[in-house]
């Protein structure tokens, strides 16, 4: 074998070391957050509201890995696979965030869903007549079940797409030789570019349901592709990340994350900074021309309140700054720049999402604690559980002929 | 010097290589051994020639960088001239100043400009198109397209001395040394 697990040893020990901190950390994040749906640090709103937000981030963030993941396996990028272990185990801790979602959906759905409010759904027939969409087949005043069925949905197909990559990549593994995993890593294109087409689907879905629904009047057809692209975004740089910190320690050393595959690294950063810019201008460009209220309410609520200082920051972190940087040939040959390139696209990412999701509960520019207690809580449990798998398995795909390729070869 | 410059019709001395590789270390030896005016000329592409001969590419980027800038502000102030104050036109009751409309054609504009760049920096760059090049006066040389590898030491290098240079080819042990004329 290329890579004897006897000197991944280092690497290993900091994954388990870090996993103990993340549960730490998860546990007293999601106690402080539970505590507070139970009125204890004063108004359980703030509690269910700053958990939603936790959700949403880690969701989005699970569901980045899982769209990667299905995106190398279909199209055998050289350059995915030593990424690929740290994003099919994010894909899979999907359900733990989905799970750690029962307290919203068990006791406060009406502090986060707005169309749960039966007294203004009873005055607007708007929201009415696209009640069925959360209540079938009940009215307005019953339990939305129609919602919950879709919840179990999205958490069953996610599992289900996210294991079927994981069994197919430890078959690789366990392969008897490169030549037996080249060929399997061959039959996993067509179900992956399938299942693209589905997770797409069910994706564009789950986001009306826990982005757009908070504002049930208003919605975009962009959304769903912004907030997929800034996903995908946020798993590569954590992979990025997660990679080039340990490029001292096998197996990340040496030709894994050598010049060429830093080039694309940085390459599809760049690639996705410009197309999350596009998108969301797009939707922007598209609102500001309609100039509707049930369109603009979106952007009038963010750019008022002190929220448009937030959207200053993004305009400037999240496109101009990153354009450039990922653009420049340097960072992809300078590791600490890349790597900061790789911070600053986590941190400015979390401040979107913090942009998209928190001006639907508040008017003006605040920040809870709950949003930080549920931000860390979620972040801890799926850590824990991200790593965990990622500590099951070879680091890198075992039985992989591109692999070794680039770690025997003399280019 | 004490050799007599006999030839100034010399446009260089060329040696020829048979693999990449060998090409790859005479570069990188050329450049040891001080000498700046040199070219290779290889059939496809080589990585890490470009590195081995050392060169610096920095002026492509830049005109590129330049024309799109030059382009994205031409034509926002363009769009901002005509509906602002040229022809100030009230549409729908939004700003003169709109502008995310203008975004569309910034982008455009800078995309034309930098094209422009690229393409007409590159051959210019390259003295390109040039119709004569000494080069092609070594019979050799036609196999420069197919199969053979070339390292050129011109005679405009202020290191250039005839016998000294050819010395130095024959230590990378090419297949054959010629003398290009101008």
């Amino acid at each position: 074998m290329s890579h004897p697990a006897s000197n991944e040893q280092q690497v290993r020990e900091r994954i388990a070391r870090g996993r103990s901190l993340a549960l730490v950390v998860g546990i007293v994040g999601l106690a402080a957050s539970l505590a507070g749906m139970f009125g204890i640090f004063g108004d359980p709103k703030l509690a269910f509201q700053g958990y939603h937000f936790g959700f949403f981030y880690w969701l989005l963030l699970g569901l980045g890995c899982l769209g990667m993941s299905l995106l190398a396996h279909a199209t055998r990028g050289q350059w995915t696979l030593p990424l690929i272990r740290i994003w099919e185990s994010g894909a899979r801790a999907i359900p733990v965030v989905m799970l750690l979602y029962v307290p919203v959906l068990a006791l406060g759905m009406k502090h986060v869903y707005e169309w749960m409010h039966t007294e203004h759904v009873a005055e607007d027939p708007v929201l009415q007549a696209k009640s069925p969409f959360f209540f079938w087949p009940a009215d307005y005043t019953g339990t939305p079940v129609f919602f919950l069925v879709r919840f179990v949905f999205y958490a069953a197909v996610w599992f289900l797409m996210a294991n079927f990559l994981w069994k197919k990549s430890l078959q690789q593994d366990q392969a008897k030789d490169p030549i037996e995993g080249e060929v399997l890593s061959r039959q996993r294109t067509g179900p992956a570019s399938g299942m693209i087409v589905a997770f797409m689907l069910v994706f564009t879905l789950a986001m009306v349901d826990f982005g757009q629904s908070l504002m049930p009047h208003w919605f975009s057809t962009m959304y769903a592709v912004i907030m997929v692209v800034g996903g995908g975004f946020l798993a590569l740089a954590l992979a990025v990340y997660m990679v080039l910190q340990w490029r001292d320690l096998p197996p990340y050393t040496g030709k894994i994350t050598y010049m060429p595959y830093r080039r694309d690294w940085g390459n599809f950063m760049f690639t996705l900074t410009v197309f999350w810019s596009y998108v969301s201008f797009s939707q922007l460009l598209i609102t500001y021309s309609g100039n509707l209220y049930e369109f603009t309410q979106f952007y009038l609520r963010r750019n008022d309140g002190g929220w448009q200082y937030l959207a200053y920051l993004i305009v400037i972190f999240h496109f101009f700054v990153p354009f450039f940087l990922f653009l420049a040939p340097r960072t992809k040959k300078v590791v600490p720049q890349l790597l900061a390139g790789a911070i600053l696209v986590l941190a400015i990412r979390t401040v979107d999402i913090f942009w998209q999701i928190k001006p639907f509960f508040a008017e003006t520019l605040s920040i809870s604690l709950f949003d930080i207690t549920a931000f860390v809580g979620f972040g801890g449990l799926w850590f824990y559980f991200m790593l965990g798998f990622l500590n099951q398995r070879a680091l890198l795909p075992q039985n992989e002929a591109r692999l070794m390729e680039v770690a025997h070869g003399h280019s | 010097m004490a050799h007599v410059e006999t030839a100034p019709q010399l446009y260089g001395i060329m040696a020829e290589f048979e693999t990449p590789e060998q090409l790859i270390e005479a570069a990188e030896r050329t450049r040891a051994a001080g000498y700046k005016k040199f070219d290779c000329y290889t059939p496809f592409p080589i990585h890490g020639l470009v590195e081995a001969m050392g060169v610096e590419e920095a002026k492509v980027p830049w005109t590129v960088f330049i024309c799109g800038l030059f382009g994205a502000i031409a034509f926002f102030s363009l769009q901002v001239y005509t509906s602002v104050i040229d022809y100030p036109l009230n549409v729908g009751g939004r700003d003169f100043l709109s502008w995310p409309y203008f975004i569309p054609i910034t982008f455009e504009g800078m995309v034309l400009c930098a094209a422009f760049g690229a393409f007409i920096g590159m051959l210019a760059y390259n003295g390109l198109p040039a119709p004569y090049h000494p080069v092609f006066n070594v019979p050799q040389f036609a196999r420069a397209s197919t199969d053979r590898f070339f390292l050129c030491i011109e005679a405009k290098d202020p290191n250039f001395d005839r016998n000294r240079v050819y010395e130095f080819l024959q230590s990378l042990n090419p297949l054959s040394i010629s003398e290009v004329e101008a």
